[in-house]
């Protein structure tokens, strides 16, 4: 093994900068009472763009293949990956605001532990080997594990910190335990290098490979939240801080997918056959239950929870076609779901007087006349999570779909197809509410975070945008696929 | 004398993972968490004698310090911390111990079927890659050295992140308001 030549450190600059940002923060925040809520924000969000500046020029001047001794790619893929995450972080950051101003907690360190879980993600999403994609995952998840317990004096989250965090250590040793079986098989634990040992390997093994590669994707299933191990989901996201929970909702799951995708494109298409059925099989259940189970809430952030789960499967259905139109539905369909699920809880956020009230569909009623803008930007993201044109949520569904029928999962399909008709009834729950209820409470509700709303805005805008011109955003994720062997 | 000589490492093989596999049973059964925890220990301790047995003896000291060192400590402050007298009246195991027990024995069954033929007959299982750098015997410590921080830089400081962010994390949730 020759020595990693220094250059190929300097490909890490974006990443090395945010992590150095994040830490700074939270050096500040030792420093008499530390930066204030407002000023860690725009402290983290220029971070965060600049970060977001520097992926791009890094890219731009990237050599082909791997780096840092086969651990990290510079691909159009990890790009596309990276600026969506920095997004979804990015918006986080705004949704934080208030809540951190509120609660009372030093805004830096909250910010700090965001921008290592952000880290972590852009790590996952360059990663090219297994070990360096498992750390990455873990950096983000025990960030994440603290930021679902932030509110230390409310059992809820109490409660949603300790479950993510054992069935996440749980479903990190049960990954693990799969790619020391691959490594044990393969030789190595390179992606590119495990795929190429596999067809060999599977003659003389074909147990451990069977065992590895499924244990390996269970894990993979856990992160993303996909039925039958989604059971950790609606706690954690009922109980979490409700920025945080957007942030496991949008950021953590892309980054998930993420990792999903190339570790079975890049590492696992000879074994194609097997986990396509294995994964149309969890695709199937994770959205007849995700929508069935969200028919039934009374709590719009656990609703958004299992419509989250639900979420998993229609993207797992562009996966599982195994082609570049599957992918590129994949990669379109996440940004579109990033900005739609963040601008929901942006809203359920607004709406939050303090920690946990306000999130009942009844916090909703009358909507409409109190606050006509939000009513309506919600009502914009109920249809777009439902899949109604115009939004991105329709053509994002449309290219799954499509991608599905195409690979010859047609019933997969169907099934998408059906309980997206499904979960217009549980969306409009919180429409009819907004819209067609009146409640006691008539005082026009000013819209006083600013920086929460605009937020909001962006993410109304960009839904729209998405459903009116996919144009360029589709030409960018087909450019972004991987190579298909 | 001779048969020790000639199948003294096998034998101590099979000794010291009967012990492991054993003191691991100890661990998950045993009611007070004192013996627990030396059944613990004695399981770390075993593994390490396989490292050594495997020529690994970086990883075998290693095992000694971190696990047997440092988690031992680690876990016997929290024992003693915590109340153990009202730890004896609480259950057990949960009501379903039998399904995770039937679960477990499937799962080692089919882990053995799936290693047996794999590595009993891999006499590529013991590569000299344990002690040799670059062709040289140099010893167990700078293979791993050399693999550790030539191949696997990139994730060994990713590691050094995590150690760091989870010692933040174990302060900003520990921390009283």
């Amino acid at each position: 093994m020759p020595q990693i030549p220094l250059r190929d450190f300097l490909y890490l600059l974006p990443e090395i900068f945010l992590l150095t940002a994040g830490l700074l923060l939270l050096l500040s925040s030792s420093v008499g009472r530390g930066l204030g809520s407002r000023a860690a924000t725009l402290f983290s969000l220029a971070t965060l763009a600049a970060t977001a500046v520097m992926v791009v020029w890094v890219a731009q001047d990237a050599p082909p293949g791997l780096l840092l001794a086969g651990m990290y790619v510079l691909d159009d893929y990890a790009l596309y990956w990276k600026l969506l995450l920095l997004l979804a972080t990015g918006l986080t950051v705004v949704l934080s605001c208030r809540f951190v101003e509120e609660s009372g907690y030093r805004a830096g360190e909250f910010f700090s532990l965001l921008l290592t879980a952000a880290t972590g993600m852009l790590l996952m999403a360059g990663g090219a080997n297994l070990l360096s994609i498992w750390l990455s995952l873990e950096l983000m998840a025990l960030s994440s594990y603290v930021l679902a317990g932030y509110f230390k004096h409310e059992t809820r989250s109490n409660e949603a910190a300790l479950k993510y965090f054992i069935l996440g250590a749980l479903s990190s040793g049960v990954m693990l335990y799969g790619m020391s079986l691959l490594y044990g098989a393969a030789g190595s634990l390179g992606l590119a290098e495990i795929a190429a040992a596999l067809p060999a390997a599977a003659r003389t093994m074909p147990l451990v490979i069977g065992l590895g590669w499924l244990m390996l994707a269970i894990g993979l299933f856990f992160k993303v939240a996909a039925v039958p191990f989604h059971v950790w989901t609606p706690d954690v996201y009922v109980g979490a801080p409700t920025p945080v929970t957007a942030f496991l909702a949008a950021g953590s799951k892309a980054a998930s997918f993420a990792i999903l995708v190339r570790i079975f494109y890049t590492a696992l298409p000879g074994l194609a056959l097997d986990w396509q059925i294995i994964t149309a099989a969890v695709a199937a259940v994770t959205m007849i239950w995700g929508n069935l189970a969200a028919l039934t809430q009374t709590n719009v952030k656990r609703m958004l929870a299992y419509s989250s789960i639900a979420h998993a499967g229609y993207v797992l259905m562009g996966v599982l076609a195994m082609s570049d139109d599957g992918q590129w539905a994949v990669l379109f369909y996440l940004l579109a779901y990033v900005l739609i699920t963040l601008g929901a809880f942006g809203t359920v956020i607004l709406l939050e007087r303090r920690e946990y009230a306000g999130e009942t569909y009844e916090d909703y009623a009358g909507l409409a006349r109190r606050a006509p803008l939000l009513a309506a930007m919600m009502l914009l993201f109920m249809l777009a999570l439902t899949g109604i044109p115009p939004t991105g949520g329709f053509f994002g569904k449309i290219y799954l779909f499509a991608a599905a029928v195409e690979a010859g999962w047609t019933w997969v399909a169907v099934i998408g197809v059906l309980t997206s008709a499904l979960s217009l009834y549980y969306y409009l729950g919180i429409v009819v509410q907004m819209y067609l209820k009146d409640s006691d409470d008539v005082t026009p509700r000013p819209l006083e975070a600013r920086g929460l709303v605009a937020a909001i805005g962006f993410c109304a805008l960009a839904t729209l945008l998405l459903g009116l011109v996919p144009g360029p955003l589709v030409e960018l994720a087909k450019a972004s696929v991987l190579p298909l062997p | 004398m001779e048969f020790l000589t000639v199948h003294g490492a096998d034998l101590m093989f099979f000794v010291f993972g009967a012990l492991a596999l054993a003191a691991a049973v100890g661990v998950v059964t045993l009611r007070n968490p004192m013996y627990c925890a030396v059944a613990l220990l004695v399981s770390f301790l075993s593994i390490a004698v396989l490292f050594l047995l495997r020529g690994a003896e970086f990883l075998a000291v290693v095992q000694v310090f971190v696990y047997g060192g440092g988690i031992m400590v680690l876990f016997l402050f929290v024992i003693m911390l915590i109340n153990q007298h009202q730890l004896r009246e609480t259950r057990k195991y949960g009501p379903h111990w039998w399904l995770g027990l039937v679960a477990a024995l499937v799962l080692g069954l089919v882990f053995v079927r799936a290693f047996y033929p794999a590595v009993f007959s891999d006499p590529a299982s013991s590569p000299p890659a344990f002690t040799h750098v670059e062709g040289l015997a140099l010893g167990n410590s700078q293979a791993v050295a050399w693999v550790l921080y030539r191949q696997y830089l990139l994730p060994f400081e990713i590691v050094s992140v995590f150690l760091l962010v989870a010692m933040v994390g174990a302060v900003l949730l520990g921390r009283r308001q």
